[in-house]
């Protein structure tokens, strides 16, 4: 199973570092290991927008453009939305790339 | 009592696994142990229903084996709780399937719900209910193209797997009692709109039909006779008539149950002690513009992580966190529906049609205040709409109902401005 290490940035500045499966989202891998912030109620489905996390600036481009759901769900967010705003249900772990994300001080 | 508290959780499914977590992160001195009856570790149920049913293969446990590990989180599977006996202020003694024992300083109930199933089906082949990963491992096999399914009950559940199986190539046919689907939780016209989108992918769909005879031959059910007199021949039986609680545990303590454990604003049972959380329990209304003396028992991932997040407050002696509106969401096929609130006889339902032709927005008004919102095919809509009710944005009927006005604008702009009338 191929891993890569996604960084998680608490509100307070705390950084957990995550060893997930690559294919996996943002989202699965936070919930799984308990990571606080993102909560991902409605396990991706895109109907709870409270996976919300910032992404770093330089993998945005990664990632294709965001759908009209995602970005729907985005304008309805806890805390406020950034450009770098997205749902990590949408952010998959791709080999060899490591991912930054930033969790908001709220979700719901 | 010496030493740190013993806490017990009887279930272990998606309460259980919030009240842990957040019991966790709250620096919960006590040591935590979790019994449960199924062998897994907390698992999500909704996608089951939808996705997992497709192919088998959607990632449904919740947090990884080892996060309990890491925090020092007992967890018991596939043992379930037997017997309880209780001791002083809310201690007591649990005996498992297996011969061990758990004892205890305090206790919470997080023991779910278990199909309705009529007694005449039992050890009928060919019959199925949904709720846990071994209903849908076996359901999953039975659903091939051109098979006839019958489901029983147009409830979440049931119209779920209808549309996941015709999805899959199944014929399907939906029977229901009620006069209309979904009549738990929306609108009349909401529904109606729902029925018909399924109609339309190739679902029939009875309603008013009561079911007056099992079709069973050699151990298998082979259709149902209703009613009216039709017979419906099937290959395979869906039950989605609800779920009732499991209320046995709590009943051995002498806790009052009405159907489910009923439990005050701190999720704290008739006993003072004991805690109940998720589908077992029966709680405060706290949707919006709710009476808070009446009891509702509410089945929703969203319930469950409300109710433990208060247990956990109670559980530290803090003060009871304030809930967010209830809220439910239903993917069916391409039909997915959001609820918010607890809508009421009598509620003024105001439509909103926000131009795509499959999606249809109600809101609920009581006493001129939106008070619950169902939506189908609008997720924008709804957030939007959801937002407002939970920060007690006014809308009024008038802005509900205008195709143009964006509901997560309108909702941000008032935000803003109730903000900086604070600031000033």
């Amino acid at each position: 199973m191929t891993t890569t290490t996604v960084h998680y940035r608490t509100p307070t500045g705390e950084v957990h570092s995550i060893e997930g499966t690559v294919g996996d989202s943002v989202m699965v891998t936070a919930v799984r290991n308990g990571v606080t912030g993102i909560v991902g109620q409605c396990g991706g489905n895109l109907s709870c927008a409270t996976c919300h996390v910032y992404l770093a600036e330089d993998e945005l481009p990664r990632y294709p453009e965001m759908d009209e759901m995602e970005d729907e769900m985005l304008d309805c967010t806890a805390a406020d939305r950034e450009d770098n705003s997205r749902l990590s249900c949408q952010l998959d772990l791709r080999a060899g790339e490591e991912l930054h994300v930033t969790i908001p001080d709220a979700q719901q | 009592m010496s030493g740190a508290e013993r806490l017990l959780v009887v279930g272990a499914g998606q309460a259980a696994a919030d009240l842990v977590t957040g019991l966790v992160e709250a620096g919960y001195p006590g040591r935590i142990t979790v019994v449960g009856a199924e062998p897994h570790p907390p698992y999500q149920r909704p996608p089951l229903s939808k996705g997992y049913l497709d192919d088998g293969v959607a990632e449904v446990t919740l947090r990884a084996e080892h996060y309990y590990a890491e925090h020092g989180v007992h967890m018991m599977l596939g043992d379930p709780v037997v017997a309880l006996t209780p001791g002083r202020d809310g201690s007591g003694t649990a005996r498992c399937a297996s011969g061990g024992v758990v004892e205890y300083d305090r206790l919470v109930l997080a023991t779910g719900a278990v199909p309705r199933r009529p007694a005449e089906l039992d050890g009928v082949a060919g019959v199925h209910v949904l709720r846990t990963i071994e209903d849908a491992d076996g359901l999953r096999p039975e659903l091939r193209p051109g098979r006839h399914l019958v489901v029983l009950g147009a409830g979440f559940v049931g119209l779920e797997v209808a549309a996941a199986a015709r999805g899959l190539g199944c014929t399907v046919t939906v029977v229901e009692v009620a006069d209309r689907i979904l009549g738990r939780v929306l609108d009349p016209v909401l529904a109606e709109h729902v029925a018909g989108l399924h109609r339309a992918d190739g679902i029939t769909v009875h309603t008013g039909r009561t079911v007056a005879e099992w079709l069973i031959a050699d151990g298998r059910v082979r259709g149902v006779r209703l009613g009216d007199g039709t017979e419906i021949g099937l290959d395979v039986l869906v039950l989605g008539i609800g779920a009732a609680p499991c209320t046995g545990p709590a009943r051995s303590l002498g806790l009052r149950c009405d159907p489910g454990v009923l439990v005050d604003a701190g999720q704290v049972a008739s006993d003072g002690h004991t805690l109940a959380i998720g589908d077992c329990a029966d709680g405060p209304d706290r949707s919006p513009a709710g009476d808070p003396t009446r009891r509702v028992r509410l089945e929703s991932v969203d319930h469950a992580a409300s109710s433990a997040r208060v247990a956990v407050a109670t559980l530290l002696g803090r003060e009871v966190p304030a809930v967010p509106p209830p809220w439910f969401w239903s993917d069916q096929g391409r039909v997915r529906i959001q609820v918010v609130g607890l809508p009421r006889p009598g509620d003024r339902a105001v439509l909103r049609r926000p131009g795509d032709a499959d999606a249809l927005v109600v809101g609920h008004f009581r006493h001129g205040q939106l008070v619950a919102v169902g939506a189908v095919n609008a997720p924008g809509d709804f957030m939007g709409l959801r937002k407002a009710l939970t920060h007690r944005v006014p809308i009024t009927p008038d802005e509900l109902r205008d195709p143009q006005l964006r509901p997560a604008k309108l909702v941000a702009q008032r935000l803003r401005s109730r903000k900086s009338n604070a600031a000033t």
